[in-house]
């Protein structure tokens, strides 16, 4: 069962039982655009849009205590994944994870944010993170 | 069609890659990405040059950005160069670097969701297209052509699209699929998208794909491969939604 997240408790739920993501890593990301290249009667090629995907990722992350989560959000304005440096991986200590409503100058533009970082800093925008509408998460079947 | 992928190892391959990605006009989009045991696979799909599959290895960085519902991931090119000066004044290791756009080289502004653009920093990368190729080697076709010979002479697809159905209609009895709103074949369009030769490891397979969109609405919703070994034995298959 997928559980939205639609208020402060909702994020609130997942961290306290995902532990803040502590001690977690990143298992996969996966976007899709939901736009594709369509041919039209005339033969003209063209970038149609499906209606139901807008900028989705699919976000697996795995806990040795917790199991495995997918995380997924829709709307997705901007990501990305720091996934390397030399000495570890996708190592998560402690996540972040909250609504913001004013990273648009709209102050009813309410977006949330997941990063692999608690410090996560909006303006410097270090590490690994997602900005997104909507997010829905759930135990992963493949734990 | 099967198309060979193209490793870049010198300055050459990014000429050559770089002749063959030039944007003509701005219909460009990045349509999916997958991350994975740190590689990543990244399809661009283009007006100009159909459908590229950029393979990534030893992936350090990737982002992407100005999505919105309202326009298109435009790609206003793909600028591709080796860096040796990303990883610290003590380090010189030969990084790849590829972006849709000049602009990413530059530092990105916080939040300017208008001008962020789509890098991807990482050790290794190869690409292929897959639609509109205009691969003649002679190679690629004898491989082509023996492999359509062996996929034909044993029915392969045939057989691909039983263990689909098979698989398709022990999901929709199980109840699982009514989720999505699938009660039967008639609940889907099913087609057979691709047949190809891939490596596992030091081992050569056959993948056979089977993709489907919903009947209503016409939305690509999943696909299933199934996977041949050499010997002609099924060694695995995968069913994913999308």
């Amino acid at each position: 069962m997928w559980n939205e997240i639609n208020t402060d408790e909702d994020i609130a739920y997942l961290m306290d039982t995902y532990g803040g993501f502590h001690e977690t890593c990143i298992v996969s990301l996966n976007y899709i655009s939901g736009n594709y290249m369509k041919k039209g009667k005339n033969g003209n090629i063209a970038i149609a849009m499906d209606e139901n995907i807008n900028h989705c990722i699919m976000l697996t992350v795995d806990s040795e205590w917790r199991g495995r989560i997918e995380l997924m959000f829709n709307g997705v304005k901007k990501f990305s994944c720091q996934c390397f440096e030399d000495c570890y991986m996708n190592y998560i200590l402690l996540a972040y994870l909250k609504f913001h409503d004013n990273l648009r100058g709209k102050a009813d533009d309410r977006l949330i944010v997941w990063a692999n970082d608690e410090d996560f800093d909006l303006l410097s925008l270090k590490g690994s993170y997602i900005i997104a509408d909507s997010l829905k998460w759930r135990y992963s079947e493949y734990d | 069609m099967i198309n060979m992928w193209n490793e870049i190892d010198t300055d050459e391959d990014i000429e050559d890659f770089r002749s063959e990605t030039e944007i003509i006009d701005d219909c460009t989009e990045i349509t999916s990405l997958k991350y994975e045991n740190n590689n990543l696979l990244l399809v661009l799909e283009s007006r100009t040059f159909g459908r590229l599959e950029m393979f990534f290895e030893g992936v350090h960085h990737f982002s992407n950005g100005r999505l919105g519902k309202n326009y298109w991931q435009y790609g206003g090119g793909c600028y591709l160069e080796f860096r040796t000066d990303l990883l610290g004044k003590t380090r010189d290791d030969r990084l790849i670097m590829w972006t849709d756009s000049i602009r990413a080289f530059q530092k990105e502004k916080p939040f300017d969701f208008e001008a962020d653009n789509a890098i991807v920093i990482a050790y290794k990368m190869k690409y292929r297209f897959i639609d509109n190729i205009d691969d003649t080697t002679e190679k690629s076709l004898k491989a082509e052509q023996s492999l359509k010979e062996i996929v034909e002479e044993n029915h392969l697809i045939e057989i691909t699209w039983d263990s689909f159905w098979n698989n398709f209609d022990d999901w929709v009895n199980s109840g699982e699929a009514e989720e999505y709103g699938i009660t039967g074949r008639e609940s889907i369009e099913a087609y057979l998208w691709a047949y190809a030769l891939k490596n596992f490891g030091e081992d050569t397979k056959i993948i056979i794909s089977i993709h489907y969109d919903l009947a209503e609405s016409g939305r690509y919703f999943g696909y299933y491969d199934l996977v041949f070994d050499m010997n002609l034995e099924i060694t695995d298959d995968f069913s994913v939604i999308v």
